[in-house]
């Protein structure tokens, strides 16, 4: 299994070098001379040639990536344009906000997603069944700004319960983590269903009816028990997608989190944020792809026997 | 020929008893509708804009008011529909287009050819969500057919991963081998035999894909990185609007459920083709 484990490990490291190539890339990849895009329009010919000695555009692009990484390692990922401050700086002031933001947004989405999927498997067709799977459906469906908008119409606006703006409290977070979490929760209340009615019709759930166990014992320490494993990674891996969806979710609310910071930066023009930040987000999500990889194979006994 | 009628007229049986997707279907063709016949449904022209009804409540001479130019929301939803289906489409479309011929490619082949393209599209998948239209969107630049492009190439890694795994599991059949055994070419066995064996799943995660692919580049249009102002497109259309949420809620509230609907039909429609082409895929 180690060796398996070291394999799946190993094979993150081209995905992570690529994915930094591509990164870095990025502003090289616009069409036009990169130290006049991020000079901006009005810069002068002085400042744009300024900025390509400053940050090293003048040298060979593969010399650009080797100092690009070497710097990256040493922690540090450049200056930003617009404050002068290193980018280091920035994001470990929003990083945490996004993390708490996801996090709160996962649990929520596991607890309710997993009771919803649950209540709908143990009793399939019925009417909480479908209200259950259609409202699940409508939460695939809805754009995250729009349920956005609408929970603090009514729950900011409207009733007065929660502030309209983000001020870093539990209260305040509470709108902008239900609205990050309600896709995930739709789609692990859909995946929760599927697999527990998957595991309800095997045989040995048959036998554990025959043997006159109580629905209330088969449905929790069988059925939910034996689809956990597939719930929970499901679950590792909307974490990253938690993270990404953070970009639209904190510029409804205003949340100071590493996702608004990517638009803010693009529209700044600070390509070495929105670098930093995309770098970040990606290289996370593909660790967290293999953390939750790991789990499912030491947890899966189906796996680790193999 | 006979019993193929039979079998659709069932399909078609089977489609019609299932209330959700009738809803689903209904829903799809209303919006269909609405973008084909938006020069008949209103005479108001989506950009002009009338300075003397500013965020205007729906009634009167604007049967879904105004926004905070004065433009028509009834017309710019109408001409709306019209980029939402476009956008979900074509971009679906090149996702299809792309991704089918080359995961057929890498499941037909095998060997290195399969390990380069699916390290590739690991790279695309390893940026979450909508991270990966922003980036393109960034390099490419903001507008309609750069949105189209960038979130084409974000749905194309499933199409590519789909076709890849059916393609495996038909390469040793025994009309694959046949085929290959009367001398015919690879690219020749790869369109005429693999492609409509794997036409189905396509069809289903291709329904489901316009509904996110819409999704998806509203969100672009809701960042401001989507189609210049003049375009009627419903994302921006709501970012636009909640500035005046609450003086004038309207203005926000029609354009995303618009979208709401529209993805909802398709995700209906998508869940009900899948239970009839493909009973396997339901989970």
């Amino acid at each position: 299994m180690s060796k398996m484990l070291l394999r799946r490990a190993a094979m993150s490291i081209p995905i992570l070098l690529a994915v930094s190539v591509l990164v870095f890339m990025m502003i090289h990849l616009m069409p036009g001379d990169p130290a006049r895009i991020i000079a901006g329009d009005s810069a002068t010919e002085e400042d744009i040639a300024m900025v390509r000695t400053t940050l090293g555009l003048d040298k060979p692009v593969v010399t650009q990536y080797a100092v690009y990484m070497a710097n990256v390692f040493k922690g540090d990922l450049g200056t930003s344009l617009r404050t002068h401050r290193p980018v280091v700086d920035e994001i470990k002031v929003r990083l945490p906000n996004t993390i708490r933001l996801a996090a709160v947004a996962m649990v929520l989405s596991v607890v309710f997603g997993v009771a919803i999927g649950v209540i709908s498997a143990s009793r399939p067709y019925s009417w909480a069944d479908s209200a259950s799977m259609v409202g699940a459906l409508v939460g695939v469906s809805m754009p995250t700004f729009y349920l956005g908008l609408m929970l603090m119409l009514l729950f900011s606006v409207k009733l007065g319960w929660v502030p309209l703006l983000a001020d870093n409290s539990l209260k305040s977070m509470i709108l902008p983590a239900v609205t990050l979490g309600a896709r995930s929760l739709a789609l692990l209340a859909r995946m929760t269903r599927s697999s527990m009615l998957e595991v309800l019709n095997q045989d040995y759930i048959l036998a554990s009816r025959a043997q006159g166990l109580p629905g209330n014992v088969i449905l929790y320490s069988r059925a939910l028990k034996n689809s956990m494993t597939t719930i929970l990674t499901v679950a590792g891996l909307e974490f990253g997608h938690l993270m990404a969806g953070a970009v639209v979710t904190e510029q409804v609310f205003a949340w100071p989190g590493i996702g608004r910071l990517i638009v803010e930066s693009i529209w700044a023009r600070d390509f070495p944020v929105v670098q930093a930040s995309v770098l970040i987000i990606a290289v996370a999500f593909v660790l967290i792809n293999l953390l939750t990889d790991i789990l499912y194979t030491v947890v899966n006994p189906r796996v680790r026997f193999r | 020929m006979r019993s193929r009628d039979t079998e659709f007229q069932k399909n078609l049986k089977r489609f019609a008893r299932r209330r959700v997707v009738v809803v689903g279907t209904a829903l799809v063709l209303l919006f269909i509708i609405a973008a084909l016949a938006a020069p008949i449904l209103t005479k108001a022209d989506p950009n002009v804009q009338d300075l003397s009804e500013l965020l205007h409540p729906p009634g009167g001479g604007h049967l879904l008011g105004t926004d905070e130019l004065g433009r028509d929301i009834w017309s710019r939803i109408l001409y709306g529909a019209r980029v939402s289906l476009l956008v979900g489409l074509s971009s679906v479309g090149i996702a299809i287009a792309v991704g089918v011929p080359l995961g057929a490619m890498a499941g037909f082949y095998g060997g290195w050819i399969d390990e380069v393209m699916m390290r590739a599209l690991d790279v695309m998948l390893a940026f979450p969500g909508v991270l990966l239209t922003i980036v393109l969107v960034v390099i490419l630049g903001p507008s309609l057919r750069n949105v189209i492009i960038s979130v084409g190439v974000y749905a194309m890694p499933n199409f590519a991963r789909l076709a890849r795994g059916e393609a495996l599991s038909i390469r040793s059949n025994e009309y694959i081998e046949a085929a290959q055994a009367v001398g015919a070419p690879n690219w020749w066995i790869i369109w005429d035999h693999m492609l409509p064996n794997i036409i189905s799943p396509i069809i289903i995660m291709g329904t489901l894909s316009v509904g996110n692919a819409i999704l998806t580049a509203a969100s672009m249009g809701f960042l401001g990185m989507g189609a210049p102002p003049t375009i009627p497109e419903w994302g921006a259309m709501l970012s636009n609007g909640r500035k005046y949420l609450l003086v004038a809620p309207h203005a926000a509230t029609i354009p995303g459920l618009a979208i709401l609907l529209l993805v909802l039909g398709l995700n209906l429609l998508g869940d009900g083709l899948r239970d009839i082409l493909d009973p396997k895929m339901k989970n």
